[in-house]
């Protein structure tokens, strides 16, 4: 058995009531490694020296996602991001002049199919001939394709992590190279942005489909969650799967994607983001040759869709083959808000750890669910988003005991708040989280363009937590009787067909 | 003069990288890379045979401990299987002696540490991830987690309640699905290597099963200790031998799998999942041991076939030209305690399963059938080279390797080995490893995926194996009841003549009454046709609504509306009308009963009675021989789990020539579920 001693007890009580402050990881260490500035066209650089290894990590961020996506062309965002794999004008193809026309007419002979195929009394005859022509001018384009060049080129330089990823809020590419191969970064990321070349569009959407196929049709928790989107929000794009719903897959065209990507794919509205062993005046050097000459372009368009108020609770009901789930989800408030963070600290006293409210309940104490947890900002953080509250039933447990049970936890907080030891912890583990995050050169490169994109500085990585120190408790009950409000949720459950579920 | 001073600036120019011109990928001259200094790592070994590993790393003020135990699921035996999974997840949650749980999750979480256990196939581990001034007060729980968990009950009951929900979903997820049944048959569906847990499995767990295991497992001489962080090695060299020391060194277990025992043969095999458009497709068969010669070339096939981002031939025919796939990968594993698996892996819609498997295996024929080119030899070899700089990205990962290979028992040199055979790997050793190793001849292709949509296509490729995956429900736990025959058919005589004293048969039984459930009283009226038919109305507050079961179908309607009740329903409806206390009357003559003897309800002697047919237990009331209660367990579909189900009788009213008792409580689990009160009943 241990001894505790008066120092110990004194020790525990600074721990628990006083914000733990750790030696170097605070924002003046760190901006000491930091060097940032924009270009004329307006490109924001980040570059952050860590030479732990002789390896960097590259990520070019565009404040671009699926909620920016013109009505009828939802997935398009994503679409482009594939795109930006296909290569340029010299990039991934065996002759330009010559595919050029090629990728044209392939352009036109889909859009006349679609066109037909679209029409009320459509002939069937007429839009059969009209797929085998778009499949000729296809099959004949591809004869000047050098496939996947630009990967290859990536991969030969020893370079690894090479992917992209699309969400509601924005568009991110990254990949790490030996530290002395950045220029090569630097000549690739300027070309593939600056002379994008659609090739294989249609090919790829193909592979979009399987995408679509994979992550929600043939996933149960994937076709909850799109539903789930799509009963949330009324008018705001944030209800539309960022894959996009297949009819609009289908309905892209080259011209779609082109025009997307003139209107988003401005400097002003991207970040490029460096961090590991550069240098970053030979970085700054790099970042004025390659893309200096991007041209400046208009300000991408703002989104100006606010969602309308909602006038009650909406809930639906999935009954399928698989096991049962519940999700709720509050609508809240923007990342740039001043009740995010609050909301932020609720998330955690609600779901992070073993000393969580919903855990403790729901799983450990009642045994009713496998997993339960609450979270803030999904599906992203620039509008309005929501606070979601979802739990895994366990075996044989009805949904209305978990709805019970999770409506008791977050109603005992709204009634009762929370304790100043719930709030101390969560401060404690963001910030012992921010300085594990610290040790990979992808994640940091990804968070300072992403603290950047959302909040207007990388410094918000550092100086939201300073900000959360100053909450109450008082500040997290507040936040959860003004948002965790019945008329303001949308429930959506799956149920087992023939299952107990009540 | 001025052409020197031109050739100086150009060269400054060039020196330092500023204004220089945009350069094509292709031109670019890169300078000489910047070197990765080694960390040192300092190895000892303690008297108890812990073996330790320490690095420093003063980049962050963090300090991680790992502990790496020589154990493993391999060590259970099938009838026991998730043993290992809750003793990884209890030694945790349970907490210990001097840390119970109560006090354990908020010491660790209010200083943001994280302790955490689990066990795996052939090696179980421990790690400590700390703030660094909080090292000192943390380490003591990491080694009382070790040495004294308290395994108490609460949270057995709980890991096992996870594993019975986590059985219960595990086919709900598609790749889940595959990669289960596709190691199944690739190392047997009985073997060490494809243990599954089971309900009946995770039911004959115990407590000491779980305290045994770790009795034998975590011990001096199985274990090995790395350290990683913001320290000085010889404080912490201190810390570690005072903290360590006092573990008991134990027995040292061995690391011996069992022979696989693979026979090449070519199989189809499908499994039907209906809530998806797209195949799921695992193929391929056996593959090797590191210690093959043959390793470097077998790797090189692996590059040039699916290595690089798309750069393998698999992404470029399968997903990149014909759009088959989003993902198409695959490889001949070499694993390091037992051989690994020749697989690749694709999603493809369920219309182009069969074109999808046949573009993967001619891509595997390729191989074999044609020398691959020098550049695609080169390609591979630059791609892994210039790639060795992020073998290490971290010095974690120096200590990582260092602590694998020790574990695993590999030389030290064996990755740099691997590198100078890799230099040597030609055009015709990749062929040759190609036609030696791969038998696309003789491929085990598991597709999981919707029956509808994929129709006929598979039988292309042989005779199709439907691989059932229902998940098996827990044995009924039948006691074997030696009861007193006579006494038994006496009773039951009784019994029938007391509920049914004209001893008449009854084809027909309705009767009116009131159904309370969930807080509601409805008006119901009711006929029941023995065996196994009823009609039943319900007056319920949003109209009159009629349930209906005959002939193994049945019905619910309410106006013009009519919907077929699930099967699942049908079959307990069914039930419940078979083992009716009237038509178990009727059919006492036909059935074994079993006199169990009397027990005390309520200060009544009550006559037990087992009726096996219905594993239902009847307690009379020994003047009337009119039954008290009845009690039967079932696993019942609908709650996926063992349900135990009691009806109280009271009330008893004849009519009609059967006794009918005007109140019935019914009780599951010991909760009152619902009951209900007759008013008149007729029967014919």
């Amino acid at each position: 058995m241990t001894q505790i001693s008066m120092k110990h007890v004194i020790l525990a009580i600074a721990i628990l009531w006083i914000p733990r402050s750790t030696s170097a990881q605070n924002l003046a260490e760190f901006e000491k490694n930091v060097t940032q500035f924009t270009l004329e066209n307006g490109l924001t650089v980040i570059i952050l020296k860590r030479d732990v290894a002789p390896v960097a990590s590259f990520v070019t961020y565009v404040g671009v996602g699926g909620a920016n996506e013109p009505v009828g062309q939802t997935g398009i965002a994503h679409i482009f991001e594939h795109m930006a794999f296909k290569g340029t004008t010299t990039i991934g193809t065996s002759d330009w002049e010559k595919e050029k026309p090629l990728l044209e007419a392939v352009n036109t002979s889909y859009k006349a199919w679609l066109r037909e195929k679209n029409r009320p009394y459509a002939d069937t005859a007429s839009v059969r001939r009209l797929w085998i022509a778009f499949k000729a001018a296809e099959e004949q384009a591809k004869t000047y394709v050098v496939n996947n060049e630009f990967s290859q080129i990536i991969d030969r330089a020893g370079g690894v992590g090479l992917n992209a990823f699309t969400s509601s809020d924005e568009t991110g590419y990254f990949y790490s190279l030996p530290q002395n191969k950045a220029e090569l970064w630097f000549t690739l990321e300027a070309a593939r942005f600056k002379d994008p070349v659609f090739r294989e569009f249609y090919v790829e959407k193909d592979v979009v489909k399987e995408e679509r196929r994979m992550r929600t049709d043939s996933n149960p928790i994937g076709r909850l969650i799109e539903e789930f989107l799509a009963v949330a929000y009324s008018a705001h794009p944030y209800k539309n799967p960022v894959i996009g719903w297949p009819s609009d897959i289908e309905a892209v065209t080259m011209d779609d994607a082109l025009a997307f990507y003139s209107r988003f794919y401005v400097p002003s509205n991207m970040i490029v983001s460096i961090a590991g062993d550069v240098d970053p005046a030979r970085m700054r050097a790099f970042a004025q040759t390659y893309f200096g000459d991007l041209p400046k372009g208009e300000p991408a368009p703002a989104l100006m869709v606010k969602e309308p108020p909602q006038r009650g609770e909406r809930r639906f009901v999935i009954e399928e083959e698989s096991q049962p789930f519940f999700i709720s989800g509050y609508r809240s408030v923007e990342a740039t808000h001043p009740d995010a963070p609050a909301l932020e600290i609720l998330s955690d006293i609600l779901s992070s750890g073993r000393t969580s409210r919903l855990y403790k309940r729901l799983v450990e104490q009642d045994k009713l669910a496998l997993e339960a947890a609450g979270f803030y900002g999904f599906p992203g953080t620039k509008y309005q988003t929501l606070f979601v509250a979802y739990a895994v039933p366990n075996q044989g447990v009805s949904i209305d005991s978990i709805e019970t049970a999770m409506e008791e936890e977050l109603e005992r907080v709204r009634s009762q708040g929370v304790t100043q030891e719930e709030l101390s912890r969560s401060i404690t583990q963001r910030r012992a989280n921010l300085i594990r995050s610290l040790s990979s050169n992808n994640g940091l490169a990804l968070s300072l363009a992403q603290n950047q994109s959302t909040y207007g500085d990388w410094r918000a990585l550092f100086r939201n937590l300073n900000a959360m120190t100053e909450l109450t408790p008082a500040d997290i009950q507040r936040v959860a009787q003004t948002y965790l409000v019945k008329s303001q949720r949308t429930v959506g459950i799956i149920q087992t067909s023939g299952g107990i579920n009540d | 003069m001025n052409h020197l001073k031109t050739v100086l600036f150009i060269a400054f120019i060039g020196v330092t990288g500023l204004a220089t011109a945009q350069t094509p990928h292709d031109q670019l001259i890169f300078p000489e890379i910047n070197r990765f200094v080694m960390p040192k790592i300092e190895t000892f070994t303690l008297r108890n045979g812990i073996t330790v590993f320490l690095v420093e790393d003063k980049e962050l003020p963090i300090i991680q401990v790992d502990v790496l135990v020589r154990t493993g699921s391999f060590r259970v035996p099938a009838e026991k299987a998730g043993l290992t999974s809750m003793v990884g997840q209890v030694m945790r949650t349970g907490g210990s002696t001097a840390y119970p749980a109560s006090v354990l999750n908020p010491l660790l979480e209010n200083k943001a540490a994280s302790v955490e256990t689990s066990v795996g196939f052939t090696s179980a581990s421990a790690r400590l991830n700390v703030l660094k001034e909080d090292f000192e007060p943390v380490l003591p729980v990491l080694i009382d987690l070790l040495r004294n968990p308290l395994f108490p009950q609460d949270q057995i009951d709980l890991a096992k309640t996870q594993q019975r929900s986590a059985i219960s979903r595990r086919n709900d997820d598609v790749s889940g699905i595959t990669n289960r049944e596709f190691r199944k048959l690739i190392y047997g569906v009985n073997s060490v290597y494809t243990r599954g847990t089971e309900y009946a499995t995770i039911d004959a767990v115990t407590r000491d099963d779980m305290v045994e295991f770790h009795k034998n497992g975590f011990v001096g001489r199985n274990m090995t200790v790395s350290v990683i962080g913001d320290f000085n090695t010889r404080d912490m060299r201190r810390s570690i031998e005072r903290a360590f020391t006092p573990i008991p060194a134990g027995t040292r277990q061995s690391l011996n799998l069992p022979e696989i025992g693979y026979e090449f043969k070519a199989g189809v095999h499908f499994i039907a999942k209906n809530d998806v458009n797209q195949s799921n497709i695992l193929m391929g068969h056996i593959g090797g041991l590191r210690n093959n010669p043959d390793y470097a070339a077998l790797q090189m096939m692996n590059e040039i076939l699916s290595g690089g981002s798309f750069s393998g031939r698999l992404m470029q025919e399968v997903r990149t030209n014909k759009g088959y796939a989003y993902g198409v990968g695959g490889a001949y594993q070499s694993g390091i305690l037992f051989p690994g698996p020749f697989f690749v892996s694709l999603s493809t819609a369920s219309a182009s399963t069969a074109d999808a498997i046949r573009a993967t295996i001619g891509e595997i024929r390729k191989m074999q059938d044609a020398p691959v080119s020098e550049a695609e030899v080169r390609e591979a070899r630059e791609r892994i080279l210039n790639s060795l700089v992020f073998r290490y990205e971290s010095r974690a990962d120096v200590l990582n390797e260092k602590v694998g290979y020790a574990y695993n028992g590999l030389p030290e040199d064996l990755f740099d080995r691997y590198i100078e055979d890799l230099r040597k790997v030609t055009v015709a050793d990749v062929q040759r490893v190609a036609k030696k190793y791969l038998r696309p001849d003789a491929m085990q292709i598991l597709v999981v995926g919707n029956p509808a949509e994929v129709g006929n296509q598979l039988a292309a490729f042989g005779t199709v194996n439907t691989i059932d995956i229902t998940i098996p429900r827990p044995a009924q736990a039948r006691a074997i009841v030696r009861g007193d025959a006579d006494q038994g058919r006496m009773w039951a005589t009784k019994m029938a003549t007391a509920i049914l004293p004209n001893g008449a048969p009854v084809n027909r039984l309705s009767y009116e009454g009131t159904l309370n459930q969930g807080g509601m009283a409805l008006q119901t009226s009711t006929e029941l046709r023995f065996p196994d038919a009823l009609t039943q109305t319900i007056t319920t507050p949003g109209g009159l609504v009629t349930i209906s079961v005959a002939a193994g179908a049945g019905s619910q309607s309410m106006g013009p509306n009519s919907q077929p009740l699930p099967p699942v329903f049908v079959e307990i409806i069914e039930k419940q009308v078979a083992g009716h206390y009237v038509n178990v009357a009727q059919t006492l003559a036909s059935t074994t009963v079993t006199y169990l003897g009397t027990e005390d309800l309520d200060g009544v002697a009550a006559v037990k009675l087992l009726v096996e047919e219905t594993n239902t237990t009847w307690y009379l009331e020994p003047s009337t021989a009119l039954p008290l209660r009845s009690m039967s367990k079932e696993f019942n579909a609908m709650a996926g789990m063992e349900v135990e189900s009691v009806n109280l009788y009271a009330n008893w009213t004849l009519a009609d020539g059967v006794m009918m008792a005007y109140s019935e409580t019914n009780l599951m689990n010991g909760q009152v579920a619902s009951s209900q009160t007759i008013t008149r009943h007729t029967s014919d």
